[in-house]
């Protein structure tokens, strides 16, 4: 592959590219999906083939193949190129990239259990003993058992002596359990909702989420649900679990920090910002707790936004995007950086497949821990909710005004446990929401958590990232706001 | 932002169709070197289904192919920022043992990969339980014949969709203001065959072109989709968004609240998809839809009528599902009352019902109506503004997630082009607001409706929608923008 990766780059240069980069990737998924007691998806595929992105007559140009032939590879590389020439007919300015000097490399994720040779029959027959434990508890209705690993190998060379061969393992799963009664209809789910806990793993993460033993709890949470009383309306202080916390950091900080989106690259589909590029080291963000780093290396965590070079072959890095409520740091390109004047590219472009174009992407950007444990937040917390489990998202197109539902909550009264909530929402404007931020609990309860289903693009991607964070309190916020 | 199984299901090959002739355009601008030569083949598909179904050692074996060759040019800030092109072959093969399934895929076609693919394949189902409500292969079908296939949209070259961007960004630049979009060319072929002899296969293009114009505090959108890119103007599609921007200038903000709105056909499409998933049978069965037990009884409003129609002019997509079975037209509300669901075959046998046409292919995908037509009437866009006394036109929708998908209660964002209509007229531009609403709400107070059309917003495939006037839209907060 790396012998291919280079003609692709050599021919389109040999075309008239000014740089060339190219990815052969090859990806294989197995799927394994339990419903109601029975086995619903079984499957597993494999997709190779290679994209070639170049420069040329200063604009971009893209073509991938299916057809691994020499003739189609350099067939490609020279569309690739036809296609970037054809884009002088509205050129704004030459497409320039900040400095990357030459990696060779080959880096291979931590893995203990090899998924794929984990026999399909001994998983079936797990997915069906979790199903079956849901199942038992009176009350349940619809249950929904997931088991997904994905291997990927990519080989990617560039016209600046780039070489570098990365093999990913990821592994997830999850379960939920629904429960329908007089018109209504709830669920809970473990450890998260749609389709559970991700990671740069292997089975071993199946082996430590323990479903099988969860799976009494989660199921009987649900029935409870049931007969729970209605979100309360109203001003009050929020505690969100961590998986909840992620898809908020997702949502109102990872977006908004998108170079590409600051920049107007994407206001036609994903949106904007509310950020501008001269906020950087100047925009208060949140609160003096707030610490979020967007940090792709190993060291952070084995989840879905870990890797050891970007689809740009710039290497992973930490970066800081708000140190004690400041926003002093982006998510950026090769180009983007260079068009606002940074060094160098932070790491962040990443392609769903050897069809597409990395764009920007955020890795694992994560909410760094406080101190404490959820049980004295709770305690400290006079009037209150605590929310876990996303159920709803929703933002604007520049990451302002949000709102989430979540699975479940509970009423905090007098800093105790006062009692679970049915439909929890709650609503917020992204810079007040962060700064009401007083607490975040510490490393103990801090959760590394990996989301498959990122979308970003046109034609559309689907991205693996990551966010961690401890349960955290927000000072009055609004609740209850879907009534 | 992260998608929705929705959205998943909008973005993937699987919104791809099917149909028989071809139009026989003739190409009117250069040839894209080797373009459109994987577009319009069922001949070639037909023999790539047999080579497989010949290889399986399954008991039953399905088979179903994606070819496509597609290009996407992409602009911001008056630019050319990203231009891409693929080209792929894939084929999904469903492999069953004594009531045991299993299903492979791949794009790799050379002999030894696809005979590891399928001993693969047949080795997992081996390795599977039993599934209780399976249901052996259909035979052999017949479905509508459909042409929508355009050769020259195809053959659409590079230089060809760079000129056609430049028009649209230059009919926006004029104003003052700055264009970001895409145009899309496309040609794809899907084929579905089985070890029972049933083979149907349906080529298809499609053309599409969205463009956002922004202003200083203000932005405009539109978009169009069409089997041929000479029914898509672009130029007129970025006047039109313009247009929207200027008049957007200086948004005021409207106090949350409950307020008339009339809604645009993509609007009306954004809000309608939400509701699709919940015609499924099997989610009726299973209890986890809003029609649940409520076959017969009227939910919505007199003037509400939905069907499912493959054959619709304004249509596009395959003439039959991925099951192979022809889809039926299907009345899905009939004046307000709910009148039939889609199903697949094995919920079909279990409700005593018939297939209607709308299998996903793989049985975990359940049933979709994916050719969703909201019947119209006769009033124009303009003639419903007209008739508005107070309220709020909405050009589209952003980011709409359920709040209960049993209840059909959504939230969501206008975006692009908020107005506030007095007195019959648009007088200022809005700032952009939040909802809370259910559908069933939303589709008991249709006041009046404008004519069919093609309509895509960026929340939703193609549906044919009228706009709509609606009374008593809960808007529940303002943005700053």
């Amino acid at each position: 592959m790396q012998d291919l990766a280079r003609f692709a780059v050599d021919a389109a240069r040999a075309g008239g590219a000014g740089y060339a980069d190219a990815r052969v990737v090859h990806d294989r998924t197995q799927d394994l999906n339990v419903r109601n007691g029975q086995l619903r998806r079984s499957s597993e595929g494999d997709s190779l083939g290679l994209g070639v992105r170049v420069i040329a007559r200063g604009c971009w140009g893209f073509a991938s193949t299916d057809d691994l032939s020499r003739k189609a590879v350099e067939k490609a590389a020279r569309l690739a190129v036809r296609i970037a020439a054809s884009g002088t007919a509205i050129k704004a300015h030459e497409t320039r990239l900040a400095e990357e000097r030459a990696h060779v490399a080959d880096w291979t994720s931590p893995c203990v259990r090899d998924p794929f040779r984990i026999p399909i029959d001994k998983k079936v027959e797990y997915m069906l003993n979790v199903d079956r434990a849901l199942r038992d508890v009176q009350g349940i209705t619809y249950t929904n058992v997931d088991l997904v690993c994905r291997w990927t190998e990519t080989t990617f060379a560039n016209s600046q002596g780039s070489l570098i061969k990365q093999t990913r393992v990821r592994s997830g799963a999850g379960m939920s359990a629904g429960a329908f009664k007089d018109g209504q209809f709830q669920t809970r789910s473990y450890p998260a909702s749609f389709r559970g806990q991700w990671a740069l793993r292997g089975y071993e993460l199946v082996d430590e989420l323990d479903l099988l033993g969860h799976a009494p709890a989660t199921a009987e949470e649900a029935v409870s649900l049931l007969s729970a009383a209605p979100c309360p309306s109203g001003e009050m202080d929020l505690i969100l679990e961590s998986s909840q916390l992620a898809l908020q950091i997702h949502e109102s900080v990872g977006h908004p920090t998108e170079l590409d989106r600051i920049l107007g690259h994407e206001a036609n589909y994903a949106g904007m910002s509310f950020i501008t590029a001269d906020r950087l080291g100047r925009l208060v963000y949140g609160s003096p707790r707030m610490n979020i780093v967007a940090d792709a290396r190993l060291e952070h965590g084995p989840s879905l936004g870990c890797f050891a070079f970007d689809d740009e072959g710039v290497p992973a890095q930490k970066i800081d995007i708000v140190k004690e409520g400041l926003l002093v740091g982006l998510l950026s390109s090769r180009e983007t950086a260079r068009e606002i004047g940074l060094s160098s590219s932070g790491g962040c472009m990443r392609a769903s497949g050897w069809n597409r174009i990395p764009l920007i992407r955020m890795t694992q950007m994560s909410l760094l821990p406080g101190e404490g444990d959820l049980d004295a937040l709770i305690a400290d917390t006079k009037d209150g909710i605590l929310m876990a489990t996303n159920k709803s998202w929703s933002i604007d197109d520049k990451r302002l005004n949000f709102q989430f539902g979540c699975e479940a909550g509970w009423r905090i009264k007098n800093g105790k446990r006062d009692g679970l909530v049915r439909n929890p929402t709650y609503a917020g404007v992204t810079p007040q929401f962060w700064a009401s931020l007083d607490a975040v609990c510490g490393p103990e309860h801090w959760t590394l958590w990996g989301i498959p289903n990122c979308g970003k693009g046109q034609p559309g991607q689907s991205m693996e990232v990551a966010h961690g964070a401890a349960p955290a309190r927000f000072r009055n916020v609004k609740v209850g706001v879907a009534g | 932002m992260t998608m929705d199984r929705r959205q998943f299901l909008k973005s993937g090959a699987a919104a791809v169709g099917a149909a028989w002739g071809l139009s026989g355009c003739r190409s009117n601008g250069r040839v894209l070197e080797g373009g459109g030569e994987r577009a319009g083949r069922s001949d070639v598909l037909k023999e790539v289904c047999d080579r497989i179904l010949n290889l399986s050692a399954g008991e039953e074996t399905a088979v179903r192919v994606t070819e496509a060759q597609s290009a996407l040019t992409r602009f911001a800030n008056n630019t050319i920022h990203q231009n891409v092109s693929e080209s792929y072959r894939r084929a999904d093969v469903t492999l069953v043992q004594g009531r045991k399934v299993a299903r492979v895929w791949t794009n790799r076609f050379d002999e030894n990969s696809l005979r590891v693919l399928l001993e693969r394949g047949i080795e997992m189902a081996r390795r599977q339980q039993e599934i209780d409500d399976y249901m052996p292969m259909p035979g052999p079908q017949r479905s509508e014949a459909i042409a929508r296939y355009d050769r020259a949209t195809a053959q659409t070259a590079p230089e060809d969709r760079a000129a056609l961007v430049a028009a649209a960004v230059e009919a926006t630049r004029k104003l003052g203001l700055t264009a970001a979009g895409f145009l899309r060319t496309s040609a794809f072929t899907f084929a579905t065959a089985n070890s029972k002899g049933l083979f149907a296969a349906y080529p298809e293009t499609r053309a599409s072109c969205s463009i956002t114009a922004l202003g200083g505090n203000s932005s405009g959108w539109a978009q169009g989709v069409a089997p041929a890119l000479r029914e898509i103007d672009p130029e007129a599609l970025a006047e039109r968004a313009a247009q929207k921007a200027i008049r957007g200038r200086d948004p005021e903000a409207l106090e949350p609240g409950r307020v008339t709105v009339v809604l645009e056909a993509a609007a009306v499409a954004d809000l309608l998809s939400m509701m699709l998933s919940a015609f499924d049978a099997r989610r009726v069965l299973e209890k986890r839809s809003f029609f649940a037990g409520k076959s017969g009884q009227k939910l919505f409003g007199e003037n509400i009528t939905i069907e499912d129609d493959a054959s619709h002019r304004l249509h596009m997509g395959a003439p039959f599902d991925g099951e192979g079975i022809p889809r039926t037209r299907v009345k899905l509300v009939d004046r307000g009352v709910l009148e039939s669901l889609v199903y697949d075959r094995p919920t079909a046998a279990k409700m005593n019902a018939r297939p209607t046409g709308h299998s996903g292919g793989p049985p975990e995908y359940g049933a979709y109506p994916s050719h969703v037509v909201l019947r119209g009437g006769s009033e124009s866009l303009d003639q419903l503004i007209e008739q508005t006394d107070r309220g709020v036109l909405v050009t589209h929708f952003w980011y709409i997630r359920f709040l209960d998908a049993f209840q059909l209660t959504i939230t969501g964002m206008t975006r692009d082009g908020t107005f506030r209509i007095e007195n019959g007229k648009i007088v200022s531009g809005l700032k952009n607001m939040r909802f809370n609403i259910s559908i069933p709400e939303i589709l008991n107070r249709v006041e009046a409706l404008g004519p069919e059309e093609r309509a895509s917003g960026i929340e939703a495939g193609l549906i044919i929608a009228p706009p709509l006037r609606v009374r008593d839209f809960t808007f529940s907060s303002v943005t700053s923008y």
